[in-house]
């Protein structure tokens, strides 16, 4: 249950070597059973602080494109379409740089507020930009008061191509609040790993890397309680905000 | 299809049960089973779209590859003459990969190119997607020939109702 994320490299060999049988095949076990296993990991990671990687393992080899069964709730009673997080994070005390170029810290900047937290790079087709642009729908979809109770925070872990400008291009698409972060590669790594979030620096010829999840952040305690995956939709995202402003727990 | 065996596998083991239903759900979308009840592949191509892309350089086109014959097909590849090239990839849970070696279509069902899995990543896109506008793809299988598609331009966070 508990398995380690695999190394990227690792994935990387498996998919792009074998048969298109087996690469369904894998897409398919791995993508189907993450409802039970989002589940059971919920259920009984409760102390550990493995489940956010053994919740981004469940899907490492695509995940399923019509369901958003990594969104089901891993805890029946929670009002969360998200999964609610047995243990709790600490946002990462980080300094990286803005889209405007200055410093900035992550935990005094963004302390009282509601955070959403997720780690990408720009030039990505697929799961970056419908991240992205997941939450800015459902930011769209809040009411204005709500909107500033929330920041939207994007740290990149391809730092040499996202430039301040880059960044603030990119996240110009999808909402011009958006904050943008970028900085060196293993200050980012560190950041991601106090949160439990794999990510890992790019390296030549080969594609980056992004997060497996979104960090839903109380402001209340400014800590981490709900985790999304990429089949989350924006809906997830419109229905937990709301709540997450308002601190709820399970 | 590996799922359905596993995850029959646990709750015959659990209840002893369920090995006739397992069995049929296995089969409807098998390309094995479904190509032995003999006709031909009959490949269409629905609801292809281009969101508008935040990165100047890349976007990306999904599909609907509809196989309604009795046997499997496959897709080699993909191009369009309006990008510069043209890779078939599949995401990652943190990443992705490029996908070799085509991808199976199977008989009696939908494959779909879709946000967070498939996909078709077009580089250097040329004139510029505008709303509204056109992009050509181009999808060679390797019995139902070459396919060819406007995928229409879409706003950035468009989502195709499902």
């Amino acid at each position: 249950m508990f398995r380690a994320l695999p190394h990227p490299a690792a994935t990387t060999s498996a998919v792009s070597t074998t048969s298109e049988a087996d690469v369904e095949a894998a897409a398919d076990a791995a993508a189907r059973p993450f409802t039970r296993r989002a589940l059971l990991g919920g259920s009984l990671a409760a102390a550990s602080a493995l489940l956010l990687t053994a919740c981004g393992s469940s899907s490492d080899s695509g995940s399923s494109s019509s369901s958003n069964a990594g969104t089901v709730d891993s805890v029946p009673q929670s009002p969360y379409k998200g999964t609610y997080l047995p243990r709790t994070f600490d946002k990462p005390d980080v300094t990286l740089t803005d889209t405007s170029g200055q410093p900035y810290n992550l935990a005094q900047r963004t302390a009282g507020k509601a955070v959403m937290l997720y780690f990408g790079y720009t030039h990505c087709p697929d799961v970056c930009p419908t991240t992205m642009g997941d939450l800015a729908v459902a930011v769209s979809k809040l009411p204005k008061a709500q909107q500033q109770q929330l920041d939207v925070v994007f740290i990149s872990t391809d730092p040499a191509v996202d430039t301040p400008k880059v960044l603030r291009s990119w996240l110009d698409a999808f909402n011009s609040s958006f904050i943008g972060l970028t900085g060196n590669i293993d200050t980012v790594i560190k950041a991601a790993a106090s949160v439990g979030v794999y990510v890992a620096a790019p390296k030549a010829g080969e594609e980056p890397v992004h997060g497996a999840e979104v960090l839903g952040f109380f402001p209340s305690d400014n800590k981490a309680h709900v985790l999304y995956t990429s089949g989350a939709a924006w809906g997830d995202y419109a229905h937990d905000i709301p709540l997450l402003i308002k601190s709820v727990t399970a | 299809m590996r799922r359905a065996g596993l995850l029959c596998a646990a709750g015959a083991a659990a209840l002893g049960i369920a090995l006739v239903a397992c069995g049929t759900s296995a089969s409807t979308t098998h390309p094995a089973a479904a190509a032995a009840s003999g006709s031909p592949a009959k490949v269409s191509v629905s609801g292809a779209y281009v969101p508008l892309s935040a990165t100047p350089d890349m976007a990306v086109a999904y599909f609907d590859i509809d196989n309604t014959g009795g046997s499997a097909d496959r897709l080699i590849n993909v191009t369009s003459p309006d990008a510069q090239s043209a890779e078939m990839d599949q995401s990652t849970a943190t990443s992705m990969d490029a996908i070799n070696g085509g991808v199976a279509v199977p008989a009696h069902a939908t494959t779909a190119f879709a946000r967070d899995g498939k996909h078709v990543m077009l580089m250097d896109l040329s004139p510029a997607p505008k709303l509204g506008g056109r992009v050509e793809l181009r999808l060679t299988f390797q019995h139902s020939g070459t396919i060819t598609v406007q995928a229409t331009v879409q706003p950035l966070t468009y989502q195709p109702a499902s």
